[in-house]
């Protein structure tokens, strides 16, 4: 089960779990400008030992859920809600990402059509890709997949469309 | 009582035989019909811009986006995207940090090309949705994105193993 923490103050989190404590100017409650995190984590000192590694991986999985899994309608900012979950990172893996991507996004329909928003949230990567799989006049072509590819798991529809 | 709207019917109405499609009643756009007794429903359908007769079931019709689509006030959808450093700059990460997401269970969003989303897609998709049920209304039946199909396509595992 997922449940993200949405209020109460994180800043001490930041320096344990991401290595460094962000300027007032890039946060606003408890969410961060996503181009401030890209620049941040983009290259890892030649030094960096284990803690140093697993802070830019903390740092690299929560913008992959948030700008791509369990998008928000907040623009162009990271929400440090799940940062507490990535904590042990040898235990992310026993979370239930799949069903949260889903109630995100079946809660980002809902909001669509019952509010008659013009943004949508929510994966809707995986929306395209499902329609695509399910009802193929609608999708690009699929480009053959060798041996190898299989055998390295990329058999799936995202990576060869 | 033989209106234009009854001459549209009957091509449906003599096609029936030849689809047995699902009859689910939801918001068919061109379903042909099997009984004569759902006769009046379908005129009331097509009268009524294709809303039920009975409509016990989606009872938040009037709050529903379709409602403001039939005023004319058809919207196109914004998606929410993102510039993801590490799945852009892949070849850029370090293996230390690769294995670390690997390991965390993310590893197919590392190998994701750039993926163009088709807004009009998404928005005709999503306009079909319905709350009550929780699952799209298409011509052919309902459509739901289920657990399943995350695993499949994002490789996200919702339970251990």
């Amino acid at each position: 089960m997922i449940t993200g923490v949405s209020s109460g103050d994180l800043v001490p989190l930041y320096g344990q779990l991401l290595g460094f404590v962000p300027p007032k100017i890039v946060y606003k409650g408890n969410s961060i400008k996503l181009s401030w995190f890209n620049n941040e984590f983009q290259d890892l000192p030649h030094d960096a030992d284990d803690v140093t590694v697993a802070q830019h991986a903390r740092a690299h999985i929560l913008t992959l859920i948030e700008s791509l899994l369990m998008l928000d309608t907040s623009g162009s900012r990271v929400h440090l809600m799940y940062l507490l979950l990535l904590s042990d990172l040898d235990n992310v893996s026993n979370y239930s990402w799949g069903s949260s991507v889903l109630v995100c996004l079946y809660h980002a329909f809902d909001h669509r059509v019952n509010f008659n928003q013009e943004n949508i949230d929510g994966c809707t990567l995986l929306l395209q890709c499902w329609a695509w799989d399910r009802t193929t006049c609608l999708s690009s072509p699929v480009q053959g997949l060798s041996e190898v590819d299989v055998a390295n798991g990329l058999g799936f529809s995202l990576v060869k469309r | 009582m033989f209106s234009p709207q009854f001459n549209v019917c009957i091509p449906f109405l003599l096609l029936a035989p030849l689809f047995n499609v699902c009859m689910h009643p939801f918001f068919n756009l061109c379903t042909p019909l099997t009984n004569c007794s759902h006769l009046e429903v379908y005129i009331a359908m097509t009268y009524n811009q294709r809303l039920l007769a009975d409509m016990s079931l989606l009872r938040l019709q009037q709050k529903h986006v379709t409602k403001a689509i039939w005023e004319g006030n058809e919207i196109l959808l914004r998606l929410r995207r993102h510039a993801i450093y590490c799945m852009k700059h892949n070849d850029r990460l370090d293996d230390y940090i690769k294995n670390l997401i690997h390991h965390a269970g993310f590893r197919h969003f590392l190998t994701l090309t750039h993926i163009e989303i088709n807004h009009h897609l998404i928005t005709a998709l999503v306009e079909r949705w319905r709350t009550e049920t929780h699952a799209f209304h298409l011509s052919l039946g309902e459509a739901i994105v289920t657990l399943e199909d995350v695993v499949v396509q994002l490789s996200l595992l919702s339970m251990k193993n």
